[in-house]
């Protein structure tokens, strides 16, 4: 899937950084590595509900300077990504693990959006981060 | 009326009949380019090794992917695939001055297919796949096709393209004029 690699790195090549600490870093190519960031930053919130119900498969996004209903317009369709470390590297070396998901609409009027990730948001991911993507982009 | 069911298939309608169009399976259409990407637009790349990096698109394949190059030279972009929906499209346009890419199409892109067969044992167990090293005249191509579109270039949109794009602490691209 074209969105799978999650980097908000600088160089070209994808350095896991725990592996960067111990000094096998691939020298990054000479076309500019400065960071890049490609990614709006936004928070996970709630999950949809009431006061008495919770919807566990619709989650709450606030994403940074939204902060109207016709903002969130770009917004919808975008994808989202929660990024989470874990002990156990995976095949290519990298502790980060993704659950991507989808903006599905706008919830309420001061830019707050609802979402839709593959698998549900863990309840520990509560005011964490998470990226809103640029992609799929119609502009 | 009274008709079995074979030969009321067989029947034909005499009637006006209305030319029903047969799809063919596995008949694709060329998916729409959106308006605003025209040859020699710049696109910001969004996903990818080269993301963030501005890149100009020469036309769209077959396959609705568009073909795209860096300038090579410039960005180290080559010959690339990209799909619509993840580029953004700038305003910013560049004069192609006559680039010749209409002889690339997406078997230039296609994997070479490794030659059956010839399994020896070494192979068998080799550690490390061969490295896939672009061809020459792939390389040659590419070089070809860049300086024509780097002599039409003016300074500023080098570096324009030189440059990648990042969202800062300010920038919203819901409020952004791309």
């Amino acid at each position: 899937m074209p969105g799978g690699h999650v980097g908000y790195q600088g160089s070209s090549l994808k350095i896991n950084p725990s592996v960067r600490n111990k000094g096998t870093q691939i020298a990054p190519t000479g076309h500019g590595t400065d960071p890049v960031r490609l990614f709006v930053k936004g928070v996970f919130m709630a999950y949809k509900g009431g006061k008495k119900n919770q919807v566990n498969h619709t989650q709450l996004i606030k994403l940074q300077d939204v902060n109207s209903k016709e903002a969130t317009q770009f917004y919808l369709g975008k994808r989202l990504a929660y990024i989470y470390k874990a002990q156990k590297p995976n095949k290519e070396g990298s502790r980060f693990r993704v659950i991507w998901g989808k903006v599905t609409r706008s919830h309420g009027n001061s830019g707050v959006v609802r979402a839709k990730f593959k698998k549900n948001l863990p309840p520990k991911a509560l005011g964490k981060k998470v990226r809103c993507m640029l992609y799929p982009s119609s502009i | 009326m009274g008709q079995a069911g074979q030969q009321r298939s067989k029947q034909k309608k005499i009637c006006n009949k209305k030319t029903v169009k047969v799809k063919k399976t596995g008949e694709k259409k060329t998916p729409k380019l959106r308006k605003n990407i025209q040859p020699g637009q710049v696109l910001i790349l969004l996903a990818s090794k080269f993301r963030g990096r501005r890149v100009v698109f020469l036309k769209q394949l077959e396959s609705g992917l568009l073909l795209v190059t860096g300038p090579y030279s410039l960005n180290g972009v080559p010959l690339k695939r990209v799909n619509q929906r993840y580029c953004i499209a700038t305003s910013a346009k560049v004069n192609l001055g006559g680039a010749d890419f209409k002889s690339i199409s997406d078997t230039y892109f296609a994997r070479e297919k490794a030659k059956k067969g010839a399994q020896t044992q070494e192979k068998f167990f080799a550690t490390e796949a061969p490295k896939k090293v672009l061809p020459q005249e792939k390389k040659d191509g590419q070089k070809k096709l860049d300086e024509v579109i780097v002599k039409g270039l003016a300074e500023d949109m080098k570096s324009y393209l030189k440059s990648r794009f990042s969202l800062s602490a300010r920038t919203f691209p819901h409020e952004m004029k791309f």
